[in-house]
């Protein structure tokens, strides 16, 4: 007789506590400033490869990418932030992340790792 | 796919209406629902009993089938008396392949569909001159055309900038035909059109643009589309 599995089973495994914890957040430094990103939004982080540029946009963002078929435009978030031009290295990645079926990746000088923030902890800027 | 929650295709009207036209009443029991749906394709078939402006010639439907199945396609159609119908149209992706010529601009590439170009040729210096507006043209076998340098247009970095350097390459678009300075043709090849992302395409509607295609070493290229660059 086959195992039956209930549904509560995989309920059990999602913990409500998580939720009380915080929010999951990407950290990527961009000019010694470091960002936070809600990971529900982040799909992949890739490393920096070769961009396609597309005429007439503007200069944040540096164009088009191939990932894995699928073409994704990119913007530089140093040049976004009207922050200094900044020479790729080795660690420069693409944080492709997705809000409303539109994928979009962002050229960051560096990521960082993934932490937890309490929504207590989460401080609304001054403007 | 096409929706609507109406009240649905009346089987015993189609039944009754093939009926009339000549179908025999056997072949109709034996029929499943889907190929009684697909019975409203038959030419001069219609259930409406009067004629209006928009339908009842028994016409529409005929057009519609044909013409999807003149690209490959196929036409279905589901429907739950009194709850609605659905038709899907599947239309092959092969409508999304197109004969292009790739050109290089610096280090980007381009697409140019094959249609488009008339010739391509190298030109020589004494060959061009300025016209009324200061732009430059090239007289080829008696006509005078406009060049459009590709690098200029679209701020493209590269070293080619010297007419005999390059190539030109004549294009023929609705309103008139003009010539592209590139760098170099890099070969025919079909490609399979792909949109551009809707981040960009929301942002700005760039003239010139159609689209683009993925290389076969991985690499994007732009596709021109003749009539935007005018």
């Amino acid at each position: 007789m086959p195992e039956e599995f209930e549904e509560d089973e995989f309920e059990d495994e999602y913990d409500e506590e998580d939720d009380k914890n915080g929010g999951q957040y990407l950290t990527f430094s961009v000019e010694n400033e470091s960002y936070g990103l809600d990971i529900i939004y982040v799909t992949e982080i890739i490393g920096m490869q070769r961009v396609t540029e597309v005429p007439e946009l503007p200069e944040y963002v540096r164009g088009i990418i191939n990932l894995r078929g699928k073409i994704i435009p990119v913007m530089d978030i140093r040049l976004r932030f009207e922050k200094p031009f900044r020479e790729y290295d080795e660690k420069t990645c693409i944080v492709v992340v997705e809000i409303q079926d539109i994928s979009v990746g962002i050229i960051v000088d560096a990521v960082s790792e993934v932490i937890t923030i309490r929504e207590e902890e989460i401080v609304l800027p001054l403007i | 796919m096409i929706k609507d929650d109406g009240k649905g295709l009346n089987k015993e009207a189609i039944m009754k209406k093939a009926m009339e036209n000549g179908l025999g009443g056997d072949e109709l029991g034996e029929m499943t629902d889907q190929e009684i749906f697909n019975l409203i394709f038959l030419p001069g078939f219609s259930t409406k009993e009067a004629v209006t402006e928009f339908s009842g010639r028994g016409v529409g439907m005929d057009v519609v089938a044909k013409n999807i199945e003149s690209v490959g396609g196929k036409i279905l159609i589901d429907s739950i008396e009194g709850k609605g119908t659905v038709i899907t149209l599947k239309i092959p992706l092969t409508l999304a392949i197109m004969e292009g010529m790739n050109i290089k601009v610096g280090k980007s590439c381009y697409t140019l569909p094959i249609m488009s170009i008339k010739e391509s040729f190298i030109p020589k210096p004494d060959e061009i001159f300025r016209g009324p507006d200061n732009n430059e043209m090239i007289m080829i076998r008696g006509q005078c055309y406009p060049i459009l340098r590709l690098h200029e247009r679209y701020q493209v970095k590269t070293e080619v900038t010297k007419i005999d350097e390059g190539i030109l390459i004549m294009l023929e678009g609705d309103t008139r035909t003009f010539c592209l300075f590139a760098d170099e043709l890099m070969g025919e090849q079909e490609v399979v059109v792909k949109t551009l992302p809707k981040y960009v395409s929301r942002m700005k509607k760039i003239d010139g643009l159609a689209g683009c295609t993925l290389l076969g070493d991985g690499n994007i290229s732009l596709i021109l589309d003749v009539e935007g660059l005018n």
